[in-house]
């Protein structure tokens, strides 16, 4: 298996996965490649949540096009993928708290 | 807040400050609401970031932040709960960059500061000044009508054929050179003098004897060492002077007609608007000596342990002033006739004493709630504007401008109390039997 922060990259903190936190719901920035599979046994194994995911939520963000509308000069952000991971109730995962 | 005084000697004190647990708290939110708005984290629009990761990441500032706004009032406050002036030397211990602050904890310090010491005022009257009153004799009067009478002389030319003799009054016209040079505002025309007054230089007087109307001589002279003007100070001069006549010097009568040119009624009047001057001068004098004495009287009787740091800093501003004037003038302070090395003990002295004048000043003000207040500055002001020809509004705000005002209150404050001190202080037997 591939290293488990190969996969989980970093906690996505913004305003609205705080909201989500409310509701047991975690948010990260994960692989563009790793599927639901591979990121449900990397987030047991960083944070110690084996039969405590309920459920996980991917999806594909497209990199905004930055720069000017000139022909040469147009460049991207990076496309990134978004894993929503909602835990049964109670559950924490220590990486959030305090940041 | 609680606060716990230990005195340690005289004019120095050490406060224990706690600051309660609920201001704690209350002023940590409160810094980290200001905060909100201010900071912008990524993922977050502005004063939206939750206080959670505020803490998270900002809590050092925020609490460097409290304890620079919490320290210093709670000191303040404590100053003032307790009846403490503080002079300065202030000792914060843990030092402000050191101290820690935690939610649901109190903050405590300990403050280590120099105060003003207690002290006991003498009894007014204790005091014992010269009290005589003003008293203007009628020779005193009649002496100044004298001179009076002397400045508006008159000399009328004499049609008399003989040689200039001492005490003789002369019409003459003078220029005076210098190195062969005329010098500045050196001539004068028709000058009545009257010889033996001491109005010219004696050089000149003794070389007018002897002189026959319409002469002319050369007489030569030497400017006193200690001349107001320092280019002639010492010099050599050459007087050229040129008599017209001998006159004869007509004193005025002391009728009315006298004291009309001098604009008053009648003689009557003259005679007694001089007395009135002279006897409000002699008031002012005298006033002017008891203000000495009681001042002195009040410093000596008082005993008071001024703390060393307040003496020193008083000196150590003094000396750099004068060192700051100095090098505005360009002048080394040997120049000036300051000898740097004994400037700080006299200065010391000084120190000690003006500021045990202003404590016992104001000490005196707050017993006896002697205050100065806005009116009563408005009025002065206004006198003294118009003795200067200037306009009232103008020159409070002049004074305003410079910080001068409060400074002006305390002028006026102190002569409130000199005047009551007087009045209460006990007269001096007086050894002049009148």
């Amino acid at each position: 298996m591939k290293d488990p922060y190969q996969i989980i990259k970093q906690p996505l903190i913004t305003e609205k996965s705080t909201i989500l936190r409310e509701s047991d719901k975690y948010a990260f920035v994960v692989d563009v490649k790793a599927g639901k599979v591979e990121i449900r046994k990397a987030a047991e194994e960083l944070f110690d949540l084996k039969g405590k995911i309920l459920k996980i939520n991917t999806m594909q963000i497209r990199g905004k096009s930055k720069g000017q509308f000139l022909r040469h000069r147009r460049g991207r952000r990076p496309n990134w993928k978004k894993a929503v991971i909602t835990v049964t109730e109670g559950t924490t995962i220590q990486i959030f708290e305090g940041i | 807040m609680k606060v716990e005084v230990e005195k340690l000697g005289n004019s120095c004190v050490r406060l224990r400050i706690e600051i309660a647990v609920d201001e704690v708290n209350e002023e940590l939110e409160r810094n980290y609401k200001a905060l909100r708005t201010k900071v912008s984290v990524p993922g977050f629009r502005k004063g939206r970031v939750p206080s959670s990761i505020l803490k998270a990441r900002f809590a050092e500032h925020v609490k460097a932040e409290a304890i620079q706004n919490l320290v210093p009032p709670a000191y303040e406050q404590a100053l003032i709960s307790e009846r403490l002036i503080p002079l300065g030397n202030l000792d914060i211990s843990p030092p402000m960059h050191q101290m820690e602050i935690k939610e649901n904890q109190p903050l405590a310090f300990e403050a280590v500061v120099d105060v003003k010491p207690d002290f006991v005022l003498p009894e007014y009257e204790e005091l014992e000044i010269d009290k005589s009153p003003a008293n203007v004799p009628r020779e005193d009067v009649d002496a100044y009508i004298h001179r009076l009478q002397a400045q508006h002389a008159t000399y009328t030319p004499l049609e008399i054929d003989r040689l200039v003799q001492e005490g003789d009054a002369v019409r003459i016209d003078w220029e005076c050179f210098v190195d062969g040079k005329p010098i500045t505002d050196g001539r004068r025309e028709d000058m009545d003098v009257e010889l033996g007054k001491g109005t010219l230089l004696p050089a000149i007087e003794s070389g007018l004897i002897g002189m026959r109307a319409n002469e002319t001589r050369e007489v030569e002279a030497d400017f006193d060492l200690n001349h107001q003007n320092p280019e002639l100070a010492g010099k050599h001069a050459v007087f050229n002077v040129a008599l017209h006549a001998i006159t004869e010097k007509h004193l005025p009568p002391l009728d009315d007609e006298f004291a009309k040119d001098l604009e008053y009624e009648n003689y009557d009047q003259l005679y007694g608007a001089i007395w009135n001057n002279l006897v409000e001068e002699q008031k002012a004098m005298l006033y002017q000596r008891q203000r000495e004495e009681v001042l002195q009287q009040l410093i000596e009787k008082t005993e008071i342990e001024i703390p060393g740091s307040i003496v020193d800093q008083h000196v150590q501003q003094t000396v750099q002033n004068v060192q700051q004037q100095l090098r505005r003038d360009r002048q080394t302070p040997e120049q000036a006739g300051i000898d740097m090395e004994k400037l700080p003990t006299e200065l010391r002295e000084d120190a000690i004493r003006q500021t045990k004048q202003s404590w016992i000043f104001d000490s005196i003000a707050d017993r006896e709630r002697i205050r100065v207040t806005d009116d009563e500055l408005d009025i002065e002001i206004r006198l003294i504007a118009e003795q200067q020809n200037r306009d009232a509004q103008k020159y409070a705000s002049l004074l305003k401008a410079n910080n001068r005002l409060e400074e002006f209150r305390t002028t006026l404050r102190d002569d409130k109390i000199y005047r009551f001190l007087i009045q209460r202080a006990s007269a001096k037997r007086s050894l002049i039997i009148s």
